[in-house]
């Protein structure tokens, strides 16, 4: 069965790419604009993993993972942390934050699979 | 009962167009009766009979009165032919003479009068207009023959309505200023309310294909509530136009953008004015030149973004696909997608080099208007294999100095917070920093972001030493906002002045590195006074928004990708040193470079000389020789170090 991966993230352009690619790769992709509207995806729909970025309207990509790992019902689905910020300091702030991996737009496919599956493969 | 007469008279008179022409006949008749009772005077008697102007062909009866009668009414130079007939016929025919006078007068007045209020309806086209599949302007502004001259440049052969509450002089004088750019196209002004249904009714909104709604100013002021309502009315039903057309809306206000999407239904492109102006000035901060380019890709008119379908691409990579179409630059990728039930097209600028095309995708490339993309047969796809980091320097603008403040000040600062990698600190030098700090207070919460320092300091011109004060040589950025606040200095003229005194500073002060300064602009004339100053770019609504406004009308597609390439954190475009990619000095093919700048996960748009000269989709079989000081126009994801 195809694991089911929720994007969050603002930017169109970047929403529209990445869900494209995963669904070609076999994913269930579903999408969320904001931080808030993404904690609520995460409790209603349990996706397999969540890809989110840090730069969100309304409530931030931190806040939101810091949320999600606080809350016992979804605290258990895997979240890469995306960021245009390629800043080590950002990577560590994701990792603080309770994101499981951290990956920097543009992304890299490959690379991020890699990163997706390890993941999935390790969940509970 | 008099007072009824004339109370109906009066109606009459008001209400029907045909009052005057009843009133003639009915005079005619009234004359023609008592004329006739010349009969009962002697009318046919022997004596009368002597006179040449007494016919009794119909044996003298009521024909023949009627005739005589009749006769006189139109032609008073028959009086003269009773000579000799009794007193009271003369009289009768007198009568008849003087009144048949005042009645064809009255009847000359009233034709010329409906010959002339025709000329002047036609003159301020009061028309109803009878198009099918037409152009329509709705509304007017300084951005309009920009857009009629990017129509001619399409080559747009449907006929181009424009309905405006404006004085239709005032665009004629537009038209003929532009006349020779303007050729071939089919222009008819229309006066009337845009706001109006039946006015839209009489310009045929309803069979129009492209719809653009212009924000009307009135009284120097431009106001949304008319175009929110136009869009109402066109949205609503089928009274207001065909579900086909493409419509486009022009908000000044970014606050209003919501409401107007909501009246537009959100099916139709919005551009906001504000929104815009604000994004591209800081986007020239960011990449000094940024103007020129911007001009250049979507105001010169010789460059289209369309789509390309090759067939037979299906599996290659994004990155073999950029460099093997030369007379074009592939942007990115367009598809279409199912959500909802509801098919949108979905389009994506830069995409990775290692995106593989599939099924359904099409290409987004940007070429000349005479120009074909054509597969570069010859060259063998180029794969590349592992994309990496571009460490370059990346704007970071900290110190901020504005000069001059507008509506626009609000959404500024708000874009180069949204772009500040570190702390941001914002100086607004203004003729009334008490007002500007609480419109900007009202419009932007500066006091929520820990990261942002805004003060406000007291600038007039008449005090001009005051800017020596300010320190300009030492901010990031220096901004000069159009200041439209005094009536009686142009806004243009105002950023002129405040341009030749950063001269001036600059020259005194004899600093190795002067910031750069973006200026906004209302006039594209007023941009080749400002050559000599220290002004590196110039953002002039009227010369970019008019472009995006004619496009999106006929491509509302392109909605997404011109919306990306000004919004902070999605694709933007950069200008980055030929350095950076390459660092030979030897010829080398455009599709070398092409494939360098793609390693980066970014797109070649053209390259720009040192001299200044911006090529755009160069042939990428040409050899080119880089040197220092040369720089490269890229698509590029915005990464913040």
């Amino acid at each position: 069965m195809a694991h089911k991966i929720l994007i969050v993230e603002d930017n169109e352009m970047n929403r529209d790419m990445l869900s494209r690619r995963l669904k070609r790769k076999g994913y269930e992709v579903s999408i969320a604009e904001d931080g808030a509207i993404g904690l609520d995806r995460m409790r209603s729909d349990r996706p397999d993993l969540v890809l989110m970025d840090m730069g969100l309207p309304v409530k931030d990509g931190w806040t939101a993972t810091a949320e999600a790992k606080a809350d016992a019902e979804i605290a258990s689905i895997p979240i890469i942390a995306l960021t245009a910020h390629a800043l080590e300091a950002d990577k560590v702030k994701a990792l603080e934050a309770g994101a499981d991996d951290f990956d920097t737009k543009p992304v890299n496919l490959a690379g991020l699979l890699e990163k997706m599956e390890a993941l999935l493969t390790a969940k509970p | 009962m008099f007072k009824k007469l004339s109370y109906y008279l009066f109606i009459l008179s008001t209400t029907s167009r045909l009052f005057p022409y009843l009133l003639i006949i009915g005079l005619t008749s009234f004359v023609v009766m008592i004329g006739m009772n010349a009969y009962f005077f002697g009318l046919f008697s022997a004596e009368a009979l002597k006179a040449e102007g007494v016919d009794n062909v119909f044996g003298a009866g009521f024909v023949d009165t009627l005739w005589w009668s009749f006769k006189h009414l139109l032609d008073p130079g028959a009086f003269s032919e009773n000579y000799g007939a009794p007193f009271f016929v003369i009289l009768f025919a007198l009568f008849n003479s003087i009144m048949g006078l005042i009645i064809t007068g009255a009847l000359i007045g009233f034709i010329v009068s409906a010959i002339q209020t025709a000329m002047d309806n036609a003159r301020v086209g009061a028309a109803t207009v009878r198009e099918k599949g037409h152009y329509l302007i709705l509304g007017w502004n300084r951005k309009g023959a920009a857009i009629l001259i990017l129509f001619a440049k399409l080559k747009v052969q449907e006929r181009i309505v424009i309905l405006t509450e404006h004085n239709l002089d005032a665009l004629r004088v537009d038209l003929r200023q532009n006349s020779r750019a303007l050729r071939g196209l089919r222009v008819l002004p229309v006066q009337g309310a845009i706001g109006s249904s039946s006015e839209l009714r009489r310009v045929a909104s309803k069979h129009a294909s492209h719809v653009m709604l212009l924000a009307e100013s009135k009284a120097g002021v431009q106001s949304d509530l008319t175009t929110i309502k136009a869009l109402t009315l066109l949205n609503a039903g089928q009274e207001g136009m065909s579900g086909s057309a493409q419509l486009v809306a022009e908000i000044v206000s970014k606050d209003n953008v919501g409401i107007a999407q909501v009246a537009a239904k959100r099916s139709h492109p919005i551009v906001s004015t504000s929104d815009f102006i604000s994004k591209s000035m800081v986007q020239c901060a960011r990449y000094p030149g940024y103007s020129a380019v911007y001009s250049e890709l979507f105001a010169s008119g010789d460059f289209v973004i369309d789509l390309f379908t090759p067939h037979g691409l299906e599996g290659v990579l994004f990155s073999e696909v950029a460099t093997a179409i030369n007379h074009a630059v592939v942007l990115g990728i367009s598809w279409h997608e199912e959500t909802s039930g509801k098919r949108r097209r979905v389009s994506v600028l830069n995409p990775e080099p290692d995106y593989d095309l599939g099924e359904g995708d099409e290409l987004i490339v940007l070429r000349k208007q005479n120009e074909s993309p054509e597969l570069i047969l010859d060259s063998k796809f180029q794969t590349v294999e592992e994309t990496r980091a571009l460490s370059i320097e990346r704007p970071n603008i900290t110190e901020v100095l504005v000069i001059a403040a507008n509506q626009n000040l609000a959404l500024m600062v708000g874009e180069l917070l949204n772009h500040a990698v570190s702390d941001l600190r914002v100086v607004v030098a203004c003729r009334d920093p008490e007002v500007e700090k609480k419109s900007l207070d009202q419009r932007f919460n500066a006091a929520a972001s820990k990261r942002l320092k805004v003060e406000f300091v007291e600038f007039d011109l008449v005090e001009s030493s005051g800017l020596e004060r300010l320190n300009p040589h030492l901010f990031d950025v220096i901004f000069v906002m159009a200041d439209e606040s005094d009536a009686y200095i142009d806004a243009d003229s105002r950023t002129l002045l405040i341009l030749f005194l950063l001269q001036e500073l600059e020259l005194r002060l004899g600093v190795e590195k002067f910031p750069p300064v973006v200026a906004e602009l209302l006039n594209s004339e007023s941009k080749d006074l400002c050559l000599e100053t220290p002004m590196t770019d110039a953002v002039v609504s009227t010369e970019l928004l008019s472009v995006q406004l004619a496009q999106l009308v006929r491509d509302p597609y392109l909605e997404t990708l011109y919306n990306e390439l000004l919004n902070a954190g999605g694709i933007e475009i950069g200008i980055r040193e030929i350095s950076y990619y390459i660092d030979s000095d030897e010829p080398l093919p455009l599709s070398l470079l092409t494939q360098k700048v793609l390693e980066f996960n970014e797109t070649v748009l053209g390259f720009r000389r040192k001299s200044g000269e911006i090529i755009l989709s160069p042939d990428k079989r040409v050899l080119e020789r880089f040197e220092a000081g040369d720089h490269v126009i890229v698509l590029a994801q915005q990464v913040y170090l």
